[in-house]
């Protein structure tokens, strides 16, 4: 760019020219020039809804109005044309003031959300709307390629996730959160059996081999999750499990009953099928040390060890017989099949772990099982449903106490132990409420067996500072926060090695990214780059972040982390109608057993709850001029809320161009882009007053009224409002080898884009090589990762476009022989 | 179109092609004239014609009397209103009593008085018209063949000397003496805005373009307006020659009359006049034999509020949505068809002629300093003589109120006035002697607008006021600029919210950040002037607001859900009617014996307050509704 905006700025005005000032500053302009085009000129940005720069003005949304000294009211930038002498203000208090109250209007009747708050609730933030809306049509394999592009496991995490998502489901503004864990489990389940035979369920191709080799150290959830991506980006994957089956804490931290064991092996199974390999019975510092993977020729190495060592209670007579902990007690069932339990069992602890400890003792013919927990119930970080089932089942809670000391016999057999009382204090760092010991409050629980589930931490053996896996202060990895690389740039850890012991969809997520990471860093990027731009990008704006994300390389543009902004819209939410609670075994069938207890939706029951789905998602998110100025203009709390807001049907009748006129601002540009710049003059506004919207006439479908699909609409729509499908094939060929003129495609057109024409002979007389060419199908077009478009709620257009996506091949055998015309014969 | 077709077409299935002159040249008799405005028609004048038709055939008078139809006559909440040529006025006429006028008056000469306007303040009967006070105290220009002329007689409007100015303006003046002659009239634009007419000609002319077009905006919508359609319905050849001089003067040859089709009435005689005037060669390829060519249509609105904005109407000519776009360029500039463009109103087109036959002088002599002339009102409401009235520019509101308008219906109190319709605003009483002109009023927040003024009583709450106003500016929103589409809609709820009794605190605030900011920022004048009403009612009447807000209450007693109907036990003589006439059947009593409203079964209708003589109907709003209640239950 050779001239800057400082030089225009600087330059004087010409003789035919006039000087008007704005914010300050000094602007030659035109005559005839507006207010906008100036002020654009000298990089002032003034924001405009309705403004299309190759159209006349508008005017409309009064979004880009100014003060002008000396007008009596505000003008609008966009039409009112500079005069010599002008004084502009563009962004004064009252102004401001103004363009709030018409975004805080606009939004009262944007009956549209931007974002999904359990897509960002969740760690590894899975496309939920997307998929709750292939389960509402039934398309359960698309829906579990959709849900896999973030999470390959469902059937599992549908039985084990805390489920992080639900709490901010929307669909509480009018009843309960979506029950979109067991959902996933659901449509999991309809496919999982098909697919350890049948087609697997990718979200894509896996790519072509890249000749790298990636080493797993750990096959639980965060190892599995890497080796699922790694492999899907085209390098060959080893997983090194120290236990003798994969699964990690899945198979040995979790009882059966939550998550039978044929499950986990079928969905490990789709691992083995895309060709990951998994060593088991292969302990690092054991078996094999770090440097003996790189000498194998290991490009990179993924550390996930797990955190399979647990917490002491540190206090004194822990190590009497009878104290185990809760890792060694559900490993040592799941691995040798019997475990030792005690007829009183204690278990120390709140979590998951301590949960299923208690189940699974009650299970095991405990007589009576107690869980000691420091805090109280509200705090107790497993799942409620847990706690309930728990309780349900016999286990008896004692609340709000601490252990102080293991009374033991003289055999050193365990006889009870020492509890204080605790009574809840300021909350912590955590946001729970710290406990406080109550002086002299001591009693005791008498127990044959203490079973300790107070927190687990990585068992890091095998690795050493020397070789640059440095440790944290809470004794695990110190890995990069972007590229979860360690200091040595070749060795990657993720999972609860780095987290310490955290929930399977952390672990997930922490796979999923460092897969992503590893593949950045195996095909040469800087990964010190990576970092530096994706730490630069969280500390952005919202908008700013998004817009910067696009300019990131797709591959690492995945990996950032931008927390989305949530803005108040009026949206009408109406016809409660609760979720199905998903059938248990009831306790008395459940005890004595490790049968799965939930038993899982009808399918009925499946599709309605992803009916109740909002879908509170745009595809404009990130590109919405009304969301990027009400960011902006910080409009968050809307004083308009509850409102009357439309409730418009969406339009999806054209194949192309899609039209959801909730989220229309009635801005006008599709309606004047239509007429002016096409002049197919195919929208226009309808009705009156508050009822007023953009539509087509008698909104009847676009291809009745002279669409000629250009998609200039939905390229000038400032909002979501009207969004396109995408075209995979730019055109079609006709192979007239093979056609027989039967005029049928001519018929069924839905868009008369075939007719007859008299140039068959001279167009395609050398038939073969026209035939050869046309019988390859074009490869698809990639959908952009980054964006999701409406196409995922338009089940005809999905199946023909991204279901079939890459099952399409290219015709290998031509079904006519085409010989040489003149060697026939 | 055509004019004539047109006028076929109306004529076809009209009720109101009753014009037939019983006889045309009356000898020595009586003229009858029948109000033919929309309020008598309502009122059912055509049927009083008709029978005056039968009567005087009957009584063998029919070559003596003449009876036809004006346009008209002003005073509306007398309708419908015959006038004898003797100047007298009888009101409230029904077919029936019709024989007994023709034989006590016509024959016998003798006013029959029942029929006779009655003073409210003495009592007195008032025979000649002119003698009364709603009449007297007007100055008429623009009315001045209202209700005086057969408005579908082109010869009745040429024997007044209708023509005459245009024939001698194209004749024999240019198009800038014209200008000139306007401008120093003094005359502003009579639509609202109030614009110089003299200038706005100025521009269209200077405009250089081989096309141009003049418009007469005919498109008064506002509720409680009438002065445009009665102008068109009472005077059709004034607009059309006023807009003959008006075409010589900009060059323009080419001229729309775009009038709404709920004007029907309106539509008929205009379209009459124009197929008139075309046929004595006062419209067409050689006006007056001057050589000017000028031709004359109309375009019939779909009624839409919005229509009456200039560019709007000019979208809605073309054939386009009527939508306002922003100006610059003015039509002056860039109009209908993108050519310069002169739009006026009704009423300034009817006073042309009479400028240009009186000279500027005689107008500028009317009225005040920056507001020279005369000015139409309806005035409507609660006054006693509602109706069509013409005043100086300048003339208090007191005066109008009081003098012409006679007072407060019904012996209650002036609360305040409603100017300029729903684009305007409400004056309380301690404003009535702002003189009517376009600074004075825009001062108070109101504006002088088309000339609509709602007159009303203490009865009457100011929040619903407003609302009813806001309703209408809110559902003719034409939903293109965003403070007026949203704006006005959440404006409304809460007003809605208010009246409901669900107010909370900050919502009159929140009421006036609304109304500047869409005053401020909206594109055109319907968004813009739409929160007049609120503004000027917060601004005059906030304690009323307040008590909506703060006490759940409703000082005017009107607001449903914050008032219970009650009977004042002392004023009660049972008389029963109010039970008689209770739709839903919840007044009981003894006969004789003061009557109890069932409060859990009144639905609020009103109607036993209206039919109860006594006052003894009564409600309780507020902090008294509550007490009420809990000394009931105790």
């Amino acid at each position: 760019m050779a001239t800057t905006a400082d030089d225009i700025t600087r330059a004087p005005a010409r003789p035919d020219q006039v000087t008007v000032t704005i914010d300050g500053q000094e602007v030659a302009c035109d005559h005839g020039d507006t207010i906008l085009e100036a002020a654009q000129r000298v990089g002032i940005h003034i924001p405009t809804l309705c403004y299309e720069p190759r159209l006349p003005a508008t005017a409309a949304c009064r979004m880009c109005i100014v003060e002008v000294e000396g007008a009596r009211k505000m003008l609008p930038s966009c039409s009112a044309a500079v005069s010599d002498g002008m004084v502009v203000r563009t962004n004064t208090d009252k102004v401001r003031a103004m363009r709030h109250l018409y975004l805080e209007l606009l939004l009262s009747d944007h009956n549209s959300f931007c974002t999904p708050p359990c897509r960002d609730a969740c760690p590894t933030h899975i496309k939920i709307p997307q998929f709750l809306d292939y389960i509402a049509h039934k398309d359960y394999k698309n829906g579990v390629r959709k849900l896999r592009e973030d999470l390959p496991f469902p059937a599992v995490l549908g039985r084990v996730c805390p489920r992080p998502c639900e709490g901010p489901c929307r669909r509480q503004l009018v009843e309960h959160p979506i029950t979109i864990c067991q959902l996933h489990r659901f449509m999991a389940d309809q496919t999982i059996d098909e697919e350890q035979t049948g087609e697997l369920l990718l979200p894509v191709e896996p790519k072509p081999d890249s000749g790298k080799r990636i080493a797993i150290v750990g096959g639980g959830p965060a190892g599995l999750a890497a080796a699922f991506y790694a492999r899907l980006e085209g390098h060959s994957v080893r997983i090194y499990e120290a236990l003798p089956k994969p699964g990690g804490m899945l198979r040995y931290g979790i009882p059966s009953y939550r998550l039978p064991r044929d499950l986990l092996d079928k969905e490990i199974n789709v691992l083995w099928r895309m060709g990951v390999e998994i060593q088991v019975n292969s302990r690092l510092g054991v078996d094999y040390q770090l440097e003996d993977l790189f000498d194998e020729g290991y490009d990179a190495v993924f550390l996930a060890l797990g955190a399979f060592n647990s917490n002491d209670m540190g206090c004194p007579g822990e190590d009497a017989e009878g104290v185990t902990t809760a890792v060694e007690f559900l490993g040592d069932l799941e691995r040798d099949g019997v475990v030792h339990v005690g007829e009183k069992v204690t278990v120390i602890g709140g979590g998951f772990t301590a949960m299923d400890a208690c189940r699974t003792s009650v299970r095991k013919g405990a007589k009576e099982v107690t869980c000691l927990y420091r805090r109280s119930r509200k705090e107790m970080p497993a799942h409620h449903t847990e706690v309930d089932e728990a309780e349900e089942e016999g286990v008896k809670l004692e609340l709000l106490c601490a252990p102080v000391k293991v009374l033991a016999d003289a055999a050193n057999k365990v006889t009870g132990i020492e509890m204080l009382r605790m009574e809840l204090g300021e909350p912590d760092a955590s946001g729970r409420r710290r406990p406080v010991p109550i002086e002299g409050s001591e009693f005791t629980v008498e127990c044959d067996q203490i079973i300790t589930a107070i927190g687990q931490y990585p068992k890091l053996d095998g690795t050493s500072e020397e070789q640059g896996v440095k440790r944290t202060k809470w004794r695990t990895i110190e890995v990069d926060d972007w590229t979860y690389q360690t200091d040595d740039p070749r060795v990657f850890a993720g999972g609860d090695a780095v987290l310490g012991a955290q929930t399977v969809i952390q672990a997930v997520a922490q796979g999923k990214k460092a897969a992503w990471s590893m593949d950045a860093y195996l095909r040469g990027a800087d990964m010190a780059e990576v970092g530096q731009s994706l730490t630069e990008l969280k500390a952005q704006p919202f908008i700013g972040a998004l817009d910067a994300r696009t300019d990131l390389d797709p591959r690492i543009a995945r990996m950032a982390e931008i927390p989305p902004v949530f803005i108040d819209m009026t949206t009408d939410v109406t016809h409660p109608s609760p979720p199905a609670e998903m059938p248990k075994l009831a306790p008395e069938a459940r005890k004595a057993n490790f049968e799965q207890i939930e038993l899982g939706f009808s399918e009925e029951e499946a599709v309605r709850g992803a009916e109740l789905c909002l879908d509170c998602y745009c595809p404009a998110n990130g590109k919405c001029d009304l969301q990027r100025y009400s960011i902006d203009y910080e409009v968050f709390k809307n004083r308009f809320h509850g409102g009357e807001a439309h409730d418009y049907p969406a339009d999806f009748r054209h194949d192309f161009i899609m039209r959801e006129p909730n989220r229309c601002i009635n801005c006008g540009r599709c309606v004047r882009v239509c007429r002016m710049e096409v002049g197919a003059s195919c929208y226009d506004n309808m009705g009156r007053g508050y009822d007023t919207i953009v539509s087509t006439a008698d909104n009847m479908p676009l291809q009745m009224v002279g669409c000629v699909s250009c998609g200039k609409c939905a390229e000038t729509c400032p909002t979501g409002s009207i969004e396109t499908n995408p075209r995979l094939l730019a055109s079609y060929d006709l192979d007239e080898s093979r056609c027989i003129f039967c005029g049928e495609c001519v018929e069924v057109c839905p868009y008369d884009a075939l007719e007859q024409s008299d140039f068959f002979e001279l167009a395609g007389y050398n038939r073969t090589t026209m035939a050869r060419e046309s019988l390859y199908v074009r490869e698809p077009r990639p959908v952009d990762p980054l964006r999701e478009t409406v196409t995922d709620l338009v089940p005809h257009v999905r199946d023909s476009v991204l279901g079939k996506g890459w099952t399409w091949e290219p015709i290998k055998d031509d079904p006519i022989a085409l010989d040489e015309p003149e060697e026939r014969g | 179109m055509s004019g004539d077709s047109m006028a076929d077409e109306i004529t076809q299935n009209d009720i109101y092609s009753r014009n037939v002159r019983v006889a045309p040249t009356p000898a020595g008799g009586y003229r009858v004239t029948v109000c033919a405005g929309t309020a008598c028609v309502f009122a059912g004048s055509m049927a009083v014609y008709d029978a005056f038709v039968q009567e005087v055939q009957t009584a063998g008078l029919g070559d003596k009397i003449e009876v036809s139809i004006i346009g008209c006559h002003g005073l509306c909440s007398m309708s419908p209103v015959v006038v004898l040529s003797d100047e007298t006025l009888y009101g409230h006429l029904r077919p029936q009593d019709v024989g007994k006028v023709v034989e006590e008056h016509l024959k016998g000469g003798a006013p029959v008085e029942k029929f006779l306007y009655k003073d409210a303040q003495t009592g007195e009967r008032i025979r000649d018209w002119h003698e009364i006070g709603f009449y007297k105290q007007q100055t008429r220009v623009a009315l001045r063949n209202v209700g005086v002329i057969d408005p579908e007689s082109i010869d009745e409007y040429l024997a007044l000397g209708g023509y005459e100015a245009a024939r001698m303006a194209l004749s024999e003046k240019t198009p800038e003496w014209i200008i000139e002659h306007v401008t120093d009239s003094g005359i502003r634009g009579r639509g609202g805005a109030g614009f110089p007419t003299g200038v706005k000609w100025k521009f269209a002319n200077q405009s250089k373009s081989a096309e141009k077009y003049i418009i007469c905006n005919a498109d008064e919508g506002d509720p409680g307006a009438f002065m445009d359609c009665s102008i068109l319905e009472g005077d059709p050849h004034a607009v059309v020659e006023g807009m003959i001089i008006g075409s010589y003067a900009i060059g323009a040859h080419e001229g729309y009359v775009y009038v709404r089709a709920e004007y029907p009435l309106a539509v008929k005689r205009l379209t009459k006049a124009v197929a008139d005037a075309e046929a004595h060669g006062f419209l067409g390829k050689d006006v007056f034999g001057t050589g000017w060519e000028f031709e004359l249509h109309l375009k019939l609105g779909a009624g839409a509020f919005v229509c009456g904005e200039e560019t709007a109407l000019i979208a809605s000519i073309e054939g386009k949505r009527g939508m306002p776009r922003t100006r610059p360029p003015f039509p002056a500039v860039s109009g209908l068809w993108g050519k310069p463009t002169n739009i006026n109103n009704v009423e300034t087109f009817s006073n042309i002629p009479w400028i240009i036959k009186h000279g500027a002088e005689a107008y500028a002599a009317l009225g005040v300093e920056n507001c020279r002339g005369t000015k139409a009102f309806s005035l409507a409401g609660k006054v006693i003589n509602g109706g069509l009235v013409e005043v100086p520019m300048g003339t208090s509101l007191r005066h109008l109120i009081f003098d012409v308008g006679g007072g407060i219906k019904n012996g209650r109190q002036f609360k305040a006035v409603q100017l300029g319709g729903p684009s305007g605003g409400c004056i309380p009483s301690s404003l009535l002697d702002t003189p009517v002109d376009y600074e004075s009023l825009a001062a108070t927040g109101a504006i002088v607008g088309s000339g609509g003024m709602v007159v009303v009583d203490d009865e009457t709450c100011m929040v619903d006021l407003a609302r009813f106003f806001l309703d209408f500016t809110q559902k003719e929103s034409c939903g293109k600029c965003v403070p007026c589409r949203l704006g006005t809609k959440r404006m409304l709820e809460t007003l809605d919210r208010i009246i409901a009794g669900d107010g909370q605190q900050g919502d009159i605030e929140l009421l006036e950040e609304l109304s500047h900011y869409i005053a401020d920022g909206t594109l055109c004048a319907l968004g813009g002037t739409a929160p007049n009403p609120v503004l000027t009612t917060i601004k005059y009447f906030r304690e009323e607001y307040e008590a909506h807000v703060n006490e759940k209450r409703c000082p005017a007693g009107r607001c449903k859900a914050l008032i219970t109907y009650y009977i004042d036990a002392e004023a009660c003589t049972g008389c029963m009617l109010c039970a008689k006439k209770c739709p839903t059947e919840c007044i009981s009593g003894e006969r004789k014996q003061p009557y109890v409203i069932d409060a859990s079964n009144c639905i609020k209708c009103d109607t036993c307050r209206q039919v109860c003589k006594f006052d003894a109907v009564k409600v309780r709003s507020g902090i008294e509704q509550a007490v009420a209640v809990t000394g009931t239950d105790a």
